[in-house]
């Protein structure tokens, strides 16, 4: 099953090179490998207008971005789609911004800039792998209930 | 009779009372004359007198008003003098303040232009692991096209052109620059990344000044590649490190220790000359050192007590601000360590930077509770 992530940043140099890349390397966890289609905004509104039409199961966004920073973004992201797991990227040096996706967004994974091509992907791909686990264990909370 | 007159009558004339009667009257009228010449003549020599008390005493008020005079010019002049001193000293704060202004704004403005270039490195560097795996597959398919070409017959046209395009496009070059090209580009793009790094660790914009285990080579290292252009004229840098372990340690401050030793180093070779800066290090069971050794101008013996003092330095205006050393100082005392330094006029200048590998915290708690 495709995994679809939703790329927001407002450097459109950094969405297409996320596209080279994630076309590129395999987004793999273990053994399971995710395949992925990718949409991708440079204005975070545009983005989130998508998010209201459609699920993801991943929004991977940056963090300074002139409209809303990207934990405002996310915030926002998670109230119209809460299933999908969030993931930022920054251009560093701001260890409050990353303590507070952590503390307010729930990321699972953090990425600076510049970032390093296998590690964002396989973050990525553990991101997914968390969501999945997350899932499941959602379904067998709910199973006992039915019985 | 006035005593003079009777003297007078005696010696010309015989005892008073023997004189005719009727010299009488003109002899009283010239005693009356006597005694007023006499009265006036006490008179002129009182006023004169007088005169000259009074002379006196406004020459002894003028010697007087004259010394408060030059007094009160002395003090001016001192006053002057010691106002003189404090605006230099004012200055000197004003020049410090700028400098401090200065640094801030530099960390502040590396942190922003780290963050703002942090992008391009990051998509230029991945779109060269993109653009190599690109032409990985490019070369596959060229292979596959040459070895199709291999077996068309010779007179196709088509092989023809292949034949000149390869020539003057020069394939065979191509293929074996390109994989040069990118790798040279990766490793631009790496050195690139590893200067904004080292300006970010540099800056303090990253760091909460929180005590951290530590490389102090690294730190050293990343110092290094800061100062680069101010040294690379100026000396050699030659490595002669030991063993060290991490140290618990506030990094970015100890950077700041090492910039300030190095640049003093580069500066401490007279220009136009080339000198040498060894960077030593080592340990033993509690401490760790560091020296940083130049072989410039030196310091003379008179100046090596005050080196550590706010404000002192030797450099011409503008190059240095009297502060390096005494933060250095400041910080190394922050760690429990101490500074060491050896120097001969004319051959160089040892500085020892001696740390302990761990912080007593505790000590340091219970120092600042008993200072409260």
């Amino acid at each position: 099953m495709k995994r679809r992530v939703l790329l927001v940043d407002d450097d459109d140099a950094v969405l297409q090179a996320l596209r080279r890349l994630l076309r590129r390397l395999p987004c793999a966890y273990g053994v399971i490998s995710y395949e992925l289609e990718i949409e991708m905004f440079t204005a975070p509104s545009a983005a989130l207008a998508r998010a209201r039409e459609r699920e993801f199961d991943a929004i991977v966004c940056d963090y300074r971005m002139p409209e809303m920073d990207g934990i405002e973004f996310l915030k926002r992201a998670r109230t119209l789609r809460p299933d999908a797991v969030p993931m930022l990227i920054s251009g560093g040096g701001d260890r409050d911004a990353v303590e507070r996706a952590f503390a307010e967004v729930g990321i699972f994974r953090f990425i600076a800039k510049p970032w390093d091509d296998a590690t964002l992907v396989s973050a990525l791909a553990e991101s997914l792998n968390f969501r999945d686990l997350m899932l499941e264990q959602r379904l067998e909370k709910r199973e006992p209930d039915r019985q | 009779m006035f005593s003079l007159l009777e003297r007078q009558i005696r010696r010309h004339l015989g005892d008073p009372a023997t004189l005719p009667a009727q010299w009488r009257d003109f002899l009283a009228a010239v005693d009356q004359a006597y005694e007023q010449a006499d009265r006036d003549r006490s008179m002129i020599e009182h006023s004169l007198d007088l005169m000259s008390q009074e002379l006196t005493e406004r020459n002894r008020d003028l010697l007087r008003e004259l010394s408060e005079k030059q007094k009160t010019e002395a003090a001016l002049q001192f006053e002057k003098n010691e106002q003189s001193v404090l605006i230099d000293k004012l200055e000197a704060a004003h020049n410090q303040l700028l400098q401090a202004e200065k640094m801030a704004s530099i960390g502040q403005l590396a942190a922003g232009v780290a963050h703002e270039i942090n992008n391009p490195i990051g998509y230029v560097q991945s779109n060269i692991g993109s653009l190599e795996d690109y032409l990985g597959g490019l070369f596959r398919i060229l292979d596959a096209y040459a070895a199709a070409e291999a077996e068309m017959p010779a007179d196709q046209p088509a092989g023809a052109e292949l034949k000149r395009l390869k020539a003057e496009l020069d394939l065979a070059f191509l293929r074996q620059d390109i994989p040069q090209l990118m790798n040279e580009s990766k490793e631009g793009i790496s050195r690139v990344r590893k200067i904004v790094q080292d300006l970010k660790d540099f800056s303090h914009a990253d760091s909460s000044q929180e005590w951290k285990w530590a490389d102090l080579h690294q730190g050293l290292e990343s110092t290094l590649n800061v100062v680069h252009n101010e040294i690379k004229y100026k000396a050699e840098v030659v490595k002669e490190y030991g063993e060290l372990p991490q140290v618990e340690c506030l990094p970015s401050e100890l950077n700041q220790v090492f910039l300030n030793l190095l640049v003093n180093a580069a500066h401490a070779i007279p220009d136009g000359e080339r000198g040498k800066i060894t960077l030593k290090s080592g340990c033993d069971e509690e401490r760790v050192w560091v020296e940083i050794a130049d072989t410039g101008s030196g310091i003379a013996p008179e100046n090596l007590k005050r080196i550590f003092d706010p404000f002192f330095t030797t450099k011409p205006v503008g190059r240095g601000t009297g502060l390096g050393l005494s933060l250095s100082y400041g910080i190394v005392n922050k760690h429990g360590g101490r500074i060491e330094v050896a120097s001969e006029p004319g051959r160089g200048t040892t500085f020892r930077i001696v740390l302990p590998r761990r912080q007593d915290h505790e000590a340091k708690t219970n120092a600042s509770q008993g200072g409260l």
